[in-house]
């Protein structure tokens, strides 16, 4: 599903719109069924397509991604070492076989899609040393495609008030929002913003993150549905 | 000596291993396990030693036996060139050969990515390893490799960011080629630019790369080698004394990319268009082509003029297009007849490159504007361009419109005094106009346009044209020659433009553009595919549930279901479709997962026109194999072999389809005339309802109905008027008398007579202005790239209302059709002569090309023996068509196409009904390239070679 929402843009939605298009009628010639335009149409545009159905006792990730939404499904948690602290790296799976790894919240890793971040290294600061004042940290990242190894980003974390789009979060949830400096391909310099909601006990509960210039991500996870008989 | 060179080269391999290993894992593989597993059973030692996973090798002796042949291939080859090429090279080849023979076999597998979470849940991704295999984590490599067609090797410090000629140039090696090979550590191999005018957006190499340059005029060994070095580990491990001639150059440190001073690597110049669609500035082209199968829509307006282009570029050396021209200030004609609407031209182009650029030469196009319209703007033209880095310049000498300002000779009139002069009588349009074509005074034009890093185009041109001589007399005051624009690209496939022309005018336009070639859309609609299972069912299947699956995947039309020994035969009718490998592996999913374990063997039978076709017959357990895991050796992935047997395979039926089949499909039909005098744009929406019935002996009955919903032909007042028996004038009347038409309804029948004879009778209501009876015949033989086919139709004209009642017009037409399907460039042509609905004689031939994707582009035009002034304005029926696979646009699968066709004009003459029947269509299964076409998967996300 994420391809689909990455890829949109770089299909442009000129087709997209070529499709409503043909959906509307004309130039379908030979066509004789609307299913895969009505499809097509409820892919595009959010509001026609029935939300998909959660399977009990799984816990997903909603990805919002260029005005699209998807899910993915935990496969594992895994307890690792990070700037001396024991955090939670989550692997996240697709429908279409496609791969996030989030540590700590953070994205580490991308498989399978249009962006891949193939291997990073970097220690970020632990979400409760982090205070109004920005701390600079630095990770180095793989990035497919292009071959691109060594990836330098300078980025500068710090908390800040609650957004007021967001001011429903319980009390206890922290607001953090990191400065990223890095590169396009072309060398030329690459800055955005990423935020952040964590939970001292709950992890991250929201972040707005960049895989790359053209997908950019929302991530949250879904809280599970219990199976029948509460297990 | 080969026993002695296959000793050392085994040698050589365990000492790269050795090498390799001081800090790297290198492990033979003990029991047969996924790479998944054994890589995560490794990560902690992985991580911890920074091994390299883009470098991580899988051997297999499968591998290696076959690249010990290709070695030995490659070592033949180069000792013919040693002894037939001259000195200099003879040593090149000599050197190479000797490195070749000290490289080692290393029977190293491609990896998709050396990520143990993504690959399980990617089983045909994730290797399964076997004892005999080994699995190498190699240390970071710090370096890259150039190797140049001597045999030279620089090794150079690798760098972020640094792109493939950063690193000749820290070498100081200058390239012969335009493009050298690029081999990434985890074997990929891609051509990259080496030239500062020949820019693109490219990959870095990574740590671990090679560069090969490759040796002159030899293309086939060079593509041979750079998959060899694919096969090598980095140039970290080999030993030194492997490596000589080995230079490392000492102080050369290859430069990063700096924001400031960005390389020519990392942007890809994309042509923009000209106001007149095709490639180039603002009024004037360049000789720059844009990327095979480019389509643009363009919207254009400097004063008095609005254009509206369509462009499109079949071939990497040709683009052409058409275009509406509406002038502001001229109306279209007198007001009683078309009101206050603007005068409209049409007209076509196209330009096509002669000459590609090179270090010395700048690229050359000749191109012809406006050569088969009214020739209100004709121009002819032939220009030059050579870019450096960011800078594009032009020069080029026109013509007609583009020469107006006649400020130079006509170079052809040293050939003949008849090209001092140009006739300018546009008449009734249509016409080549051959009698002009580069006749007249000639004019220079030219211009230099700079792409900017932030995306911006800025253009500076000379005008050609003098615009005191403006056709229809619409002279405009010109200030200066020189015109000034930018162009901006807030979205992908949008250009905005805007300029400063004549001195005193401004222009905007607006171009809308994809590449239709690459269209492709992931099927996350579909419903999911089984999951191939290793095992086999253990319960009785069902099987009537067995078909409807595979019709709910494959939207074949599943017939019957036959069972012999080992074999399990599928017969299908309507299955074919754009992408048949991915409709084959869908239905051997459903059939893997339903048939009996002692099934071995799956044959699929394609039916048509009532007849088996082709057969695809697949491998149970090979097929299951390559859908769990990669290939062992590499060797070139091949589809199921498609055979043309004469009749169906003998078996047990075990499930039947219904002989009687009734099909109902509802739908939104939409027609549309263009650029009449009622208005640009008169459209029709209606509901629609498609009927079929399938009967026995392959009859077929089908129909459509349709009731008008939304339109606004009420506009359309104009009668239409014509010199000829009005066949196809009467539009208006057919679609305004009725709200509710019977479109079509016909009953036919299709078979196959002896071999290759295919034929077809039909009968009913043909379509929305002519019924009667028909028949149709084809040779076709299997995997034919040509046929020839012959229809003949004796129809009477329908009533206005589109009853069930006629008209008095009768006629008989027919045609003989010879259809070639090109091994150039997936092009078809056919051509067809006959007698037409109106009476009159001639032929029509259609060009098209389709793409690897299944798009079509294509053209056609029709001359019989109605003169132009009888025939009217157009002089000849002609038209461009476009084709697009649902398949690619859609999220869910479908066999229908989103088809598009523009003519310039409805004219009478060169009208062919439309039959019930078609079977050079029908019989596509028949066709070399039937199984060709294929969703496109981005080069950047295709598995290692």
């Amino acid at each position: 599903m994420l391809r689909v929402l990455c890829k949109t843009p770089r299909l442009g939605r000129f087709f997209l719109g070529l499709s409503v298009l043909c959906l509307s009628g004309g130039w379908l010639t030979g066509c004789n069924t609307v299913n895969p335009a009505w499809d097509t149409l409820q892919t595009t545009f959010e509001g026609l397509r029935p939300p998909p159905p959660l399977v009990p006792g799984i816990s997903y990730l909603s990805v919002k991604a260029n005005g699209h939404q998807a899910y993915m499904a935990l496969g594992y948690r895994d307890a690792v070492m990070q700037n001396g602290q024991s955090v939670f790296e989550d692997t996240w799976y697709s429908g279409q076989q496609e791969m996030l790894v989030l540590r700590d919240g953070r994205l580490y890793r991308a498989m399978g899609m249009t962006h891949e971040w193939r291997r990073q290294d970097g220690q970020p600061p632990a979400w409760s040393a982090l205070q109004a004042q920005s701390t600079r940290w630095q990770r180095l990242r793989d990035v497919m495609p292009g071959y691109r190894t060594a990836v330098r980003d300078v980025i500068d974390t710090r908390a800040i008030a609650a957004p007021r789009a967001n001011a429903a979060w319980p009390a206890a949830v922290q607001w953090f929002e990191d400065q990223v400096t890095s590169t396009h391909a072309d060398g030329r310099p690459w800055v955005y913003t990423q935020r952040f909601a964590w939970h001292p006990q709950q992890g991250v509960l929201y972040s707005e993150q960049c895989l790359a210039p053209e997908v950019c991500l929302t991530l949250s996870p879904v809280p599970t549905i219990a199976t029948q008989g509460g297990r | 000596m080969t026993i002695l060179r296959r000793g050392l080269q085994c040698f050589m391999a365990v000492v790269l291993l050795c090498a390799a290993s001081r800090v790297a894992l290198a492990e033979p593989i003990a029991q047969t396990q996924r790479l998944s597993e054994w890589l995560a059973a490794r990560q902690a030692a992985w991580q911890s030693n920074a091994n390299d996973p883009l470098a991580v090798v899988w051997t297999t002796p499968e591998e290696r036996q076959r690249q010990q042949a290709v070695v030995e291939a490659l070592l033949q080859a180069l000792n013919e060139r040693a002894t037939h090429r001259g000195d200099t090279v003879a040593v090149h080849v000599q050197t190479l050969s000797r490195i070749l023979s000290r490289m080692p076999v290393t029977g190293r597998m491609p990896i998709a990515a050396a990520d143990p979470r993504w690959l399980e849940v990617k089983p045909q991704r994730n290797p399964l390893l076997r004892p005999g295999d080994d699995v190498i984590l190699p240390p970071q490599s710090k370096d890259v490799a150039v190797m140049t067609g001597s045999g030279e090797i620089c090794q150079t410090l690798h760098q972020p960011g640094a792109s493939v000629l950063a690193y000749l140039q820290a070498c100081d090696l200058n390239s012969w080629t335009d493009r050298a090979w690029l081999i990434q550590p985890d074997g990929r191999i891609r051509r990259v630019s080496v030239k500062d005018w020949l820019p693109e957006q490219q990959h870095h190499p990574a740590p671990g790369a090679w560069v090969w340059l490759g040796l002159k005029n030899e293309p086939e060994l060079n593509e041979a080698w750079a998959q060899w070095l694919a096969t090598q580990p980095s140039v970290d491990a080999w030993p030194a004394p492997l490596l000589a001639p080995l230079r490392r150059p000492a102080q050369h440190r290859v430069q990063p990319l700096a924001p400031t001073a960005l390389g020519h690597s990392q942007f890809t110049p994309q042509p923009t268009s000209s106001h007149w669609g095709s490639a180039g500035l603002l009024q004037t082209p360049t000789a720059r082509m844009r990327k095979e199968g480019s389509f643009s829509l363009n919207f254009e307006r400097t004063w008095p003029y609005l254009n509206g282009n369509v462009y499109f570029q079949p071939l990497d050396w040709l683009e052409g297009g058409f275009r509406y021209t509406s002038v502001a200030n001229r109306l279209y004609g007198a007001e009683s007849y078309s009101g206050d609407q603007a005068y409209k031209d049409k007209s076509f182009d196209f330009k096509a490159r002669v000459w590609r650029e090179s270090d010395a030469l700048p690229e050359v196009a000749v191109g012809m504007r406006d050569f088969a319209g009214t020739g209100l703007f004709s121009s002819e033209y032939i220009v030059a361009s050579k870019r450096q880095g960011r800078f594009d310049a032009s020069l080029g000498m026109g013509w007609g419109y583009l020469g107006g300002r006649s400020n130079l000779k006509n170079p052809l009139s040293t050939l003949s005094s008849r090209f001092t002069q140009r006739q300018t009588d546009v008449g009734q349009g249509g016409t080549l106009g051959t009698s002009t074509w580069f006749h007249g005074p000639a004019a220079l034009f030219g211009g230099v346009e700079y792409q900017s890093p932030a995306g911006m185009v800025f253009k500076a041109e000379y005008d050609g044209n003098n615009y005191q001589r403006e056709p229809q007399a619409n002279n405009q005051l010109q200030k200066s020659p020189l015109n000034f624009g930018v162009v901006f690209k807030p979205l992908r496939s949008l250009d905005v433009a805007l300029g400063w022309e004549r001195g005193n005018t401004l222009s905007l336009g607006f171009t809308i553009y994809t590449d239709l070639s690459t269209v492709h859309m992931a099927k996350v609609s579909d419903p999911p595919t089984p999951a191939v299972a290793l095992h086999r069912p253990t319960l009785p299947p069902h099987w009537s549930q067995t078909a409807a699956d595979i019709t709910q995947h494959t939207q074949w039309r599943v017939e019957q279901l036959a069972l012999k020994d080992d074999t399990l035969v599928v017969q299908a009718s309507q299955s074919h479709a754009p992408y048949t490998a991915v409709r084959l592996d869908k239905a051997m999913a459903v059939l893997h997962r339903d048939a009996p374990a002692e099934v071995q063997k799956m044959v699929i039978e394609h039916r048509a026109a009532g007849e088996l076709l082709a057969s695809e017959t697949v491998d149970r357990e090979a097929w299951v194999q390559q859908k769990n895991q990669p290939a062992r050796a590499q060797v070139p992935a091949t589809l199921a072999p498609l055979s043309y047997p004469d009749a169906p395979a003998s078996a047990t039926t075990v499930w039947r389809a219904q002989p009687t089949r009734f099909t109902f499909e509802p739908g939104l039909d939409f027609i549309q005339t263009l650029g009449g005098p009622d208005g640009f744009l008169l459209y029709q929406f209606s509901l629609a309802a498609r009927m079929g019935l399938q009967l026995p002996w392959n009859i077929q009955a089908k129909g459509l109905l349709r009731a008008r919903v939304l339109d606004n032909y009420d506009r359309f007042k104009t009668p239409g008027w014509s010199n000829m028996p009005r066949v196809r004038t009467h539009v208006r009347e057919y679609f305004t008398t009725a709200d509710v038409t019977l479109a079509n309804l016909s009953l036919s029948q299709t078979g196959r007579a002896g071999r290759d004879w295919y034929w077809g009778v039909y009968g009913g209501y043909f379509e929305e202005m002519f019924g009667g009876s028909g028949a149709e015949v084809l040779y076709r033989q299997p995997g034919s790239r040509w046929a020839v086919g012959a229809d003949v139709n004796k129809v009477r004209q329908r009533n206005f209302a589109q009853d069930f009642g006629f008209q008095d017009y009768r006629a008989t037409t027919g045609h003989l059709t010879g259809y070639w399907l090109t091994p150039i460039e997936g092009i078809h042509a056919s051509l067809s002569a006959g007698q037409y609905l109106a009476g009159d004689k001639g032929a029509t031939l259609t060009v098209s090309k389709v793409f690897s994707n299944g798009v079509t582009l294509g053209a056609f035009a029709t001359k019989t023996n109605v003169p132009a002034a009888i025939f009217g304005e157009g002089s000849f029926d002609k038209g461009v068509y476009w084709s697009i696979p649902f398949d690619a646009l859609m999220t869910r699968s479908s066999r229908s196409y989103a088809n598009f066709t523009w003519k310039p004009l409805t004219r009478d003459g060169g009208a062919r009904v439309t039959r019930p029947v078609n079977l050079f269509a029908e019989t596509v299964w028949l066709a070399p390239d039937a199984r060709a076409y294929a969703p496109v998967v981005p080069a950047d996300h295709l598995p290692p070679p």
